[in-house]
């Protein structure tokens, strides 16, 4: 993350095109947003942080606000992005199977424990996968600009076009969901 | 089994936008939440961790695509994720290898099946009887006249009938008086090395190669020609002009290789149809070729 005082000056500097501002750009952001794409997208994750970051080099001399304004604006281009690339693959009617897809996450292989999950895999990535396994997409998404994305609420609905009560309704249900998994799992191991 | 409990507190938690939010920020510390919460809250800490190797291994990349686009530059092609590629090849590959597979099954039922000898049978060996043997007939004959053999350069000509038969076919031959002037092989080595030493000097290239080619064969028939016949100053240039050099093909009959020129003709056809032409006598050919090559090959060297 850039701390809100240096945002506008590395923000302009990025827009004249200097090096050094797009890559601490780059560098901030770029973990979290393609953890955000490989939950959603495993299989072009990496394309469509790219197409992202490209956007996002072509508008950043027009962007005004603060960090939490600018994440807001990646995580809307990183969703159209994949609105595009799932109508993309609707159309095409054919889906690449990512390498994730033959090794899911399994609560089995954990002996039911997320806990002995997480430090198994050592990955922010499995985290990821692990926390929104068991989610409707509409929650998943919304748990994943909350968490991964670290927005609030009002940003997320902004995003998601819907209102905010709507979103924390999502976020409520995911929270059932994963009580019952983990409380149940816990409890069963 | 899941007691309800754990769905209560999440229930709770609705009601309290305030602590919903610390849940999903991982800094909620409820004493009355309950235990799964704390590996719900590892999990967000996890997924929030800083950067891993993996997801930075593109920056050089795309943060020069990012650096050409904010400059206004269009964007031909986007940096590809390795793993779309490696997919995009195994596919070309294994595509590769069906179509090879189906053509290499395809030829092998042909040839067990005898398609392709049937075909060959019925339809390329006419073809070419009707349509290539003319041609090769047509530039063959002109050949023909001048190399009894039929196969000139790999095998030797055949014996020669006797001395009776022998003038009658080459009468006008007999009467050339260009005669003389073939190339005989026997003063041949004298001459060789002659122009071997002259285009010596000669850069080694193909065409003075082929020069001193000509001037081997042009130059070797003066210096046998005076012990024979004095009377014929020139017997290179003015091929047609002693009857005299009519006499020594007849003095000396039993040679190997006449096949003379027409009086008409100058060397240059003399060359590509006389003795030199032929197996014994292309060796001492080439080997003047050679000479210069090497000559020159030994003073660089």
């Amino acid at each position: 993350m850039i701390r809100d005082t240096e945002l506008p000056d590395v923000v302009e500097a990025a827009g004249r095109g200097e090096h050094w501002a797009l890559t601490e750009l780059f560098r901030a952001y770029q973990p979290r947003l393609l953890r955000y794409l490989r939950a959603q997208a495993p299989e072009a994750a990496e394309d469509i942080a790219s197409e992202v970051w490209i956007c996002v080099a072509r508008g950043v001399n027009h962007f005004e606000g603060d960090e939490s304004g600018f994440r807001g604006w990646l995580y809307t281009i990183a969703r159209r992005r994949l609105i595009e690339h799932r109508r993309r693959l609707a159309r095409q009617r054919t889906q690449e199977l990512c390498r994730d897809d033959y090794d899911a996450p399994s609560a089995s292989r954990h002996g039911g424990d997320p806990a002995g999950a997480v430090l198994d895999r050592l990955g922010a990535q499995g985290a990821v996968d692990e926390l929104v396994a068991e989610l409707t997409p509409e929650q998943a998404e919304a748990v994943l600009l909350r968490v991964v994305g670290g927005l609030p609420v009002a940003e997320v609905a902004r995003i998601m076009d819907r209102p905010a009560g709507s979103v924390r309704v999502l976020c409520h249900r995911a929270l059932r969901r994963l009580a019952v998994r983990y409380g149940d799992e816990v409890r069963a191991g | 089994m899941t007691t309800d409990r754990d769905v209560l507190w999440a229930d709770l938690l609705q009601f309290d936008p305030p602590s919903a939010d610390k849940v999903w920020d991982g800094d909620l510390r409820d004493p009355d939440a309950p235990g799964w919460y704390a590996d719900l809250g590892s999990l967000i800490h996890q997924a929030r961790g800083p950067a891993e190797v993996d997801e930075l291994v593109d920056e050089p990349g795309v943060v020069d695509t990012m650096r050409r686009a904010s400059l206004g530059a269009a964007i031909v092609a986007l940096p590809r994720h390795r793993g779309v590629r490696s997919f995009g090849r195994v596919v070309a590959m294994k595509a590769a290898a069906a179509a090879t597979t189906v053509s290499m099954v395809g030829v092998a039922a042909a040839a067990t099946t005898g398609i392709v000898a049937t075909v060959a049978a019925t339809v390329v060996v006419p073809a070419i009887q009707e349509k290539v043997r003319p041609v090769i007939e047509r530039v063959v004959p002109v050949e023909s006249t001048h190399t009894p053999s039929s196969t000139p350069t790999s095998t030797p000509p055949p014996a020669r009938p006797p001395a009776g038969a022998e003038c009658q076919p080459q009468a006008d031959v007999c009467a050339d008086p260009s005669a003389p002037v073939v190339v005989d092989p026997r003063p041949a080595p004298l001459a060789e090395p002659a122009p071997a030493v002259g285009t010596a000097a000669a850069p080694a290239s193909t065409e003075p190669t082929a020069a001193a080619t000509d001037t081997t064969v042009v130059e070797a028939p003066p210096e046998p020609a005076p012990p024979e016949s004095t009377a014929e100053p020139a017997p290179v240039d003015s091929a047609p002009a002693a009857p005299a050099s009519v006499d020594p093909p007849r003095r000396d009959p039993p040679r190997p290789d006449p096949a003379p020129e027409e009086p008409g003709q100058p060397f240059a056809g003399s060359e590509a149809s006389g003795p030199d032409n032929e197996p014994g006598a292309g060796g001492e050919h080439g080997h003047s070729v050679e000479m210069p090559d090497k000559a020159a090959a030994a003073r660089t060297g």
